[in-house]
This record gives C-alpha cells, structure tokens and sequence, in this order.
C-alpha cells in the first residue's frame, strides 16, 4: 500500500522541477536573444549591401547624365533619385579634364558614400578611380 | 504555550529517523541534485555554445565586411601616380595597395596607414596586416581560402595573375559544436578599380 507523499517530499519534488524549468527557460531565452540579435545583424547588413547598391546607381545616373548632356560635366551638379525604399544622391565636380564623384546611398537607417574619379572614354566616362567612404 | 506542531501519529513519528533511513535519503538527495546540476551544467554549456556561435558570426561578418570594402577599392589611384594595385594572390594570402588619401604615394603615415594591405588566412586565423604589419581582425574560422575568377566569372585557379583577378570569394568555416555540420560563410566581392 501507498501512502500520499509526505510535504517535505511534495516541496523536494516541486524545487526540481522549478530548477529544471529555470535552467530550461535560461536556454530558450538566450537562445532567443541570440536569435533576434543575429536578425537585427542581418538586416543591418542587408540595408548596408542595399544602400552601396543604391550608391552604385547615383554613380551610374551621373555617368550617364553627363554622358547624355557633355555640358553638365564642365560644371559641379548632381542627380538624385528613388527606387524601392532606397534614395541616392550624387554630386560631380570638374577637375582637369576629368569630373570627381560623391554618391551617397541611403535604405533605412543604413547610409553608404562612395567617391569615384572618371574620364571620358569614347562617347562616354569610365571609372579611373573608386573607393568607399563608409 | 507550546506552539501546535501538528498530531503526531504513528510509530515512525516518534522514533525519530534510522541511520539506514538517513543513509537512503541522503543518496537519493545526491543523485537528485547531481542530476539537476548535471542539467544545468548541460544548459550551460549549450548557452555558451550559443553565445560562441553568435560571435563567430558577428566577428565574421565584421571582418569580411572590412575585406570586402579593401578588396573593392584596392588600386584605387586617383592622381593616376601612385602604382596601387593589387599585387600578389594565392588561397591564404592577397597583397594589395590604394592611394586612398590621393596624395600619388603609397607611403605609410601616421594619419594614413592603411595605403599597403595584405590578408592572411588559415585555419583560426584571419588576419589583416597593415603595412606589413599583421594585425588580427578576426580568429574564428576553422578553415578559411580565397578563391579568384575574373571579370565574366571565370574561375583563375588558386595563384592568378594579379591583374586579371577582379572577383574575390572568401570562404570561411566557422567552429561548431560536435556532431553538426559546420556553417559556411562565402562572401563574393568584385573590385571596382581598373
């Protein structure tokens, strides 16, 4: 015959549980943190790679302005433009024979600048020169 | 008045507890609480696995997105002077310049340290050397390569001519726990400069 589990026994029992399921909900909270931290990460850098894309377009719309009209070359001027939840802005200056750019891309909170050099190549520019700024 | 400590029935009650039964109590006490240690010390260490898993990843991504950003601007050379280039390739290995303060010198300044780079890679190490150098960024990959193709994707073998490489592919394996198959990380970058 079984007799009813006394309290003290009652108490052990229910402080094993509550230590397995502190220690269980430890792991699943931090796996959680992990996890969402890792999501924050990736999406910073998907709108890093997206706003470098977008400052890649601004350079290729300036190109291809100046390509279009060869008169805007000989002056500092800019384009601007939207697409997709991303903005680029790229302003050009002449400088001997050649223009410099600055093209600025921005998706979200992330923001990338890069700076180009270009000379003119047949009936367009190419790039002589290419760097991020950040 | 004596405070109420409840009936007391039975024989046991009054007896009080045997050696025998104190014996069996404080094995059984043992073997729980080794067993919730034993728990605990397992969600420990899948924690610390975690939290391992999650710095390789960040440190990872952090020191490719520095490669990325040197290999794309490397031979950058606006005063069309300096000689930037990219100067030797091989699987653990890339050397590589830029003028990036435009002054047509690739000489190393206090303010400006960066113009000469070179990267290593190898098991546990990766490693961005500045101006010869070696400085760690990162020491987490279990296995790490280059590899280099050229402008239309062609793949050019471990050894490339430096000047017909203009895709970089870093591959890095990242530690894992026992048993599970290891994460990969690749990342494809093509140089922007001429």
């Amino acid at each position: 015959m079984t007799s009813a589990p006394r309290p003290a026994e009652r108490g052990t029992a229910l402080a094993v549980v509550l230590w397995a399921l502190v220690a269980l909900g430890a792991l699943a909270l931090a796996a959680s943190v992990g996890a969402v931290v890792d999501l924050r990460l990736a999406i910073r850098y998907r709108e890093h790679a997206a706003s470098l894309a977008a400052a890649e377009t601004a350079l290729a719309e300036a190109l291809a302005a100046v390509t279009r009209d060869p008169a805007r070359a000989a002056r500092a001027d800019s384009v601007t433009g939207a697409e997709g939840g991303a903005t680029w802005r790229s302003r050009w200056s002449p400088t001997d024979g050649r223009v410099r750019l600055g093209s600025t891309g921005s998706v979200g909170s992330a923001t990338r600048e890069i700076e180009a050099w270009a000379e003119p190549s047949g009936a367009g520019w190419r790039i002589t020169a290419w760097r991020e700024i950040r | 008045m004596a405070p109420d400590r409840g009936p007391v029935t039975g024989p046991r009650s009054r007896r009080g507890t045997t050696t025998l039964e104190f014996l069996v109590a404080a094995t059984i006490g043992f073997v729980v609480t080794g067993a919730a240690l034993a728990l605990c010390s397992a969600g420990n260490r899948a924690v610390a696995s975690l939290a391992a898993s999650e710095a390789a990843w960040q440190e990872s991504r952090a020191a490719l997105t520095q490669w990325s950003a040197d290999w794309r601007g490397s031979g950058y050379d606006p005063a069309l002077v300096s000689g930037a280039a990219v100067t030797r390739l091989a699987p653990d290995t890339m050397e590589l310049s830029a003028d990036w303060n435009g002054d047509g010198t690739l000489l190393p300044t206090g303010s400006n340290p960066n113009e000469r780079l070179s990267y290593a890679v190898a098991p546990g190490v990766f490693r961005r050397g500045v101006n010869g150098g070696p400085r760690l960024a990162a020491a987490w990959p279990d296995s790490a390569l280059f590899r280099y193709r050229d402008r239309a994707g062609a793949d050019l073998g471990s050894r490339p001519d430096p000047g017909a490489a203009s895709i970089a592919v870093a591959r890095l394996v990242l530690p894992t726990s026992r048993g599970a198959p290891p994460p990969v990380a690749e990342w494809t970058v093509a140089r922007r400069n001429p």
